[in-house]
């Protein structure tokens, strides 16, 4: 199904129909504070659910508590091995490309500097990260799982994010549509799928054909859990590329809220990159990944290091180069990995949550290892040509 | 990559070069431990030291010289294309 403007003007008046009524009659009865206090030790699949929630509650998770049907399980695992293969340059690209991509749509930038949580990106990257890492877990769809949870409750945060925003005219619904509408839903799926798969290829990291298809997969996973509706949903790669270009080229441009928001992510990350040397390094990497015009949107600082990044390239193809040749380097690599998410993550949430490390069960049990056959590799479809 | 000025590259592929040649070194190494007494590459890295960061940089300059624009640049120029026509359309 080809998008066009039409079609996605038509998403912006959209927003998720179960979740939504769930938080009305939740705020209608007044039920939000004993639903949002109920939920919070409920964190794992198979845990009762807590005494005295609301019916409308518990009707919402029961209706929402196991993944689509749909879903092809070999596929997730091939994700889960891409993502852990790939751990830290995802995590790069998820930091200083997604991020950035939310901040360079200005209503976007806008809904995340009115929503009084979000104010900060640290707390956001935190719920991402820790999002993802729980959904490339083993058992993130098993009994025990954190990750379903996670996601029924972030699809009621939104619902909640659009119930406040209407009422308190805090958001020019007759310009802007719904907030979080299904375009928007869509948009964010496309800059922590394709876009971060864009900014992997910048980085010069190689991928292959089933790698970069099952990523994708995954996240089609993500957002079908997250309430976005699969009949307007891109189905692969290419359509991706289709709505990803086209949402970007509708909307993106400069705005106050994005630059502020950009400086507290560069603020955050220098705050964690130890000492301050390197500190140039991320508004740098921010640059590259997004390109100069965006980046002159966002405010992104220009350093010397912004000519010095463009190794980045060189230097994680070599790496990759030695983690092909050697076992024992792969094996340096990864640790390497886990320990970099798990140091971005503990930094991000002040060491609030403490278990991030990704099991390698499979890895481990059946001597499954992400190859990289070179001659399937996968390059980004070109830019759309419906913009 | 193709508005960059030439002279500003020489340092970085110098930079890059040497950390390449630093990083197939250790795994060189890496190798080398593995099979502890066995034959080590580092050696005869270090022999071809010289020739082979030479031909490291032509090969660094090449790859250097094929990486793409960032796709949301390309995406960017657009919008800021279409938001001036709009502009001028308005005038």
């Amino acid at each position: 199904m080809p998008y066009t403007p039409e079609s996605m003007d038509a998403l912006r008046l959209v927003g998720d129909e179960l979740a939504d009524a769930t938080v009305e009659t939740l705020f209608e009865r007044g039920e939000v504070g004993k639903f949002n206090t109920l939920m919070r030790s409920f964190t794992q699949v198979g845990q009762d659910l807590p005494e005295g929630l609301p019916e409308v509650a518990h009707e919402y998770l029961r209706a929402t508590s196991a993944p689509p049907d749909w879903v092809d399980w070999d596929e997730m695992e091939k994700a889960r091995l891409f993502f852990l293969h790939n751990n830290v340059h995802i995590s790069t690209a998820l930091s200083f490309a997604s991020m950035p991509a939310c901040y360079v749509v200005p209503h976007v930038a806008r809904l995340l500097s009115a929503t009084h949580s979000l104010d900060y990106p640290s707390r956001r990257m935190a719920e991402t990260g820790q999002f993802t890492v729980y959904l490339m877990r083993p058992d993130a769809f098993e009994a025990g799982s954190r990750f379903i949870p996670a996601a029924q409750k972030v699809r009621l945060l939104h619902a909640s994010i659009r119930h406040h925003l209407a009422r308190e005219d805090r958001w020019d619904t007759a310009r802007l549509g719904v907030p979080i509408c299904q375009e928007d839903m869509i948009g964010g799926q496309m800059m922590f799928s394709i876009q971060v798969l864009d900014a992997l290829h910048r980085l010069g990291i190689p991928m292959t054909v089933d790698g970069a298809q099952s990523y994708y997969y995954a996240w089609r996973v993500v957002g079908a859990m997250l309430g976005i509706d699969l009949a307007h949903a891109p189905a692969d790669l290419d359509a991706a590329r289709e709505f990803s270009d086209l949402y970007m080229t509708r909307h993106m441009g400069p705005s106050e809220e994005g630059a502020r928001l950009t400086r507290q992510l560069i603020d955050l990350y220098e705050q964690v990159v130890p000492g301050t040397l390197l500190d140039p390094l991320v508004p740098a990497l921010i640059r590259y990944l997004i390109g100069d015009t965006a980046a002159d949107w966002l405010d992104v600082p220009r350093s010397a290091w912004d000519t010095a990044v463009r190794a980045a390239p060189v230097l994680l193809g070599a790496l990759e180069r030695l983690e092909d040749s050697s076992p024992l380097a792969a094996r340096l690599l990864d640790r390497l990995g886990e320990l970099t998410t798990a140091f971005e993550l503990s930094s991000l949430t002040r060491g609030r949550v403490m278990q991030y490390a990704i099991p390698e069960h499979l890895k481990d049990e059946y001597g499954v290892k992400a190859t990289k056959p070179a001659t399937d590799r996968w390059t980004p479809p070109p830019l759309s040509l419906r913009i | 990559m193709t508005t960059d000025d030439e002279g500003g590259r020489d340092p970085l592929y110098a930079v890059a070069g040497l950390a390449d040649l630093a990083l197939d070194r250790a795994g060189a190494a890496l190798r080398g431990l593995r099979g502890l007494l066995g034959r080590s590459d580092l050696a005869e890295l270090a022999r071809d030291g010289q020739d082979e960061l030479t031909a490291r940089g032509r090969l660094l300059v090449q790859r250097h010289a094929a990486t793409p624009e960032a796709h949301l640049e390309l995406l960017a120029r657009r919008a800021a294309a279409r938001t001036d026509h709009a502009r001028r359309d308005d005038v």
